[in-house]
């Protein structure tokens, strides 16, 4: 993140209040990183049992956008923060996600930069891998990236795919948008929804697990098909039916994003 | 993970509720209300709300009255008294009925349910609700602070244990072609390309294996092992592709599998930019590239993976 210019002004370990890491200043809470720093922004890489702290911790602080890459957070812990999240003006991206991306301007979490470049292409995925690979297939295909969120495959997740849909459609340095999704879940119902309703940018979708057997949790804590709505094929329909083309594979995705490529 | 109705009744009883099985109620000829059906009461999780819900309902009937307890407030009295009123119970039983979903509220939330269903919940004449039956499913990711519930796991066989311990997702699937990748959307992604493809042939993937975001050689070398024990495996497919494993770790891993294994399976790997370059001199070095091939996309990878199954 630091190398890619990412202005990262301190780092929080309680306990570790004092010391320097990569020219860093450590301190021992985020109220005081963010009183000698100004910083409005927090990425959380710590362990899941601290994990839901270190998000109220933040959100007590004054951080605007906080970004959670910690994967196993219990549920109840989710529930505990998303109920205080409505109360406050801060946004979560996560947990379990690789982060935010802004190709040549700035890195919060776990992306591999060098697959990116710049452009006008939006990018949100469920997966961080995924993510990874069809910015990579994007990249070479000369599509570059406004931006890449990773809002994670966790059953409760901060910001989900309708939210990040609506930023990209207000926002003007995106011209098109993919969404990732995978089995599991309403969010890519509700992203049809939003798409059906308010979208007038082009979205492409990519759905993994379509040949995943229901009932089976696929690694993603979330990943698990329990009725037939959160099945690849009935998500797929939705979102033909909202107007969004449709993925079968990665290497698809650039043409249909836009024709002639 | 389920629990037993034991592990749910001893729960139960910890919060204050009244728990005995139907059987054990007929046995000490405890008389049940004659006015007063009995009850199924569901407690679950609304993802996309990120709040608890509480359905309850007259068992048998498929008329739940619904409520919502917000994470920072729990369950309000006057919630239980709209379940009570809406289930047309008599005003008699409402109290100890806002006691007993208190106290099933308390449970859920303290003991990390994701899931947790009460039936039948039965009134006796003397005005008691009782749990008559019970199950549940506890969060495995809060298995850290319940050492009560950890305690009580069946100690599992060695392999699928030290599998977990390294970060190891296996799923056997019963195809030919293996789909090994650093994430789990990036596996799928992989057997969803090898099931389009492999139509023609047959071919379906063997198994489903995420080595997690920063596996390093041992985890590499264990998820192989493991997918070289599959003798239906014809051929691999490892995506590792962005994430913390470097290319050393996974021609390291990979040249310890092969060689602690009987079978020469061939493999097709997906590394990224430099990484590539990197992997591909560690393997030739190995002596391995007659059996391991790079490949530029998921699809290529696929296609090659299904020409090395078919024994092209």
């Amino acid at each position: 993140m630091l190398a890619y210019g990412t202005h990262i002004v301190a780092g929080v370990t309680p306990g570790k209040g004092g010391e320097w890491a990569s020219g860093i200043q450590v301190l021992d809470s985020m109220t005081e990183a963010v009183s000698i720093s100004g910083a409005n922004t927090s990425v959380i890489f710590v362990p899941a049992a601290q994990a839901a702290d270190a998000i109220f911790e933040s959100i007590d602080a004054g951080i605007e956008l906080i970004v959670c890459v910690t994967e196993g957070i219990p549920v109840h812990d989710m529930l505990r923060v998303c109920a205080r999240l409505r109360a406050s003006n801060a946004r979560l991206i996560g947990p379990n996600c690789s982060g935010i991306l802004e190709p040549d301007r700035v890195s919060i979490g776990t992306f591999p930069v060098e697959a990116a470049m710049p452009g006008r292409i939006g990018v949100v995925s469920r997966s961080g891998t995924l993510s990874y690979e069809v910015v990579a297939t994007l990249t070479a295909a000369g599509l570059g990236q406004s931006c890449v969120v990773g809002i994670g495959s966790d059953p409760i997740v901060g910001t989900t795919l309708t939210d990040v849909l609506t930023a990209f459609e207000s926002d003007p340095e995106t011209d098109a948008v993919v969404l990732i999704g995978e089995i599991g879940s309403m969010a890519e119902l509700n992203a049809a929804e939003y798409i059906r309703a308010n979208m007038t940018k082009r979205v492409v979708a990519y759905i993994a697990g379509v040949s995943a057997p229901d009932g089976l949790r696929m690694g993603h804590t979330g990943a698990v098909i329990r009725s037939p709505e959160e099945r690849a094929e009935f998500k797929q329909a939705a979102l033909r039916a909202s107007g969004t083309h449709i993925a079968h594979s990665i290497s698809q995705i650039p043409s249909l994003i836009k024709p002639g490529t | 993970m389920e629990q037993s109705t034991e592990q749910v009744f001893d729960l139960l009883r910890r919060y204050g509720a009244a728990v005995m099985s139907t059987a054990e109620l007929h046995d000490r000829r405890i008389e049940t209300a004659r006015d007063v059906p009995a009850l199924k009461i569901d407690l679950s999780i609304d993802q996309e709300r990120a709040l608890t819900v509480l359905r309850a309902a007259v068992a048998g009937g498929d008329a739940p009255i619904v409520v919502q307890a917000d994470p920072l407030y729990g369950l309000h009295d006057y919630q239980v008294t709209a379940v009570a009123n809406g289930l047309e119970i008599p005003r008699s039983s409402w109290q100890p009925l806002a006691a007993l979903m208190q106290a099933v509220y308390r449970a859920f939330v303290t003991a990390d349910l994701l899931s947790l269903h009460l039936e039948p919940v039965i009134y006796t004449e003397a005005g008691i609700w009782y749990v008559g039956g019970a199950r549940s499913i506890f969060d495995g990711a809060a298995l850290f602070r319940h050492p009560e519930v950890a305690n009580a796991i069946s100690e599992p066989s060695i392999g699928p244990r030290s599998l977990k311990a390294l970060g190891i997702t296996y799923i056997k699937l019963g195809g030919q072609i293996a789909c090994i990748a650093n994430g789990a959307g990036l596996a799928m992604a992989a057997m969803d390309a090898v099931t389009r493809l492999g139509v023609p042939y047959n071919i379906t993937p063997a198994s489903f294996v995420d080595i997690g975001g920063s596996a390093r050689s041992e985890t590499v070398r264990t998820a192989l092992g493991v997918v070289l024990e599959d003798a239906a495996v014809l051929s691999i497919i490892l995506n590792v592709f962005g994430g913390l494993t470097r290319p050393d770790d996974v021609a390291q891993g990979l040249i310890g599998a092969y060689s602690s294994s009987m079978r020469t399976v061939p493999m097709v790997i997906r590394l990224h930019g430099s990484a590539a370059q990197a992997g591909s001199t560690l393997i030739q070095a190995a002596g391995l590239d007659s059996l391991v091939t790079f490949a530029d996309s998921l699809d290529n990878a696929a296609s090659r993976a299904l020409t090395a199954a078919r024994g092209g």
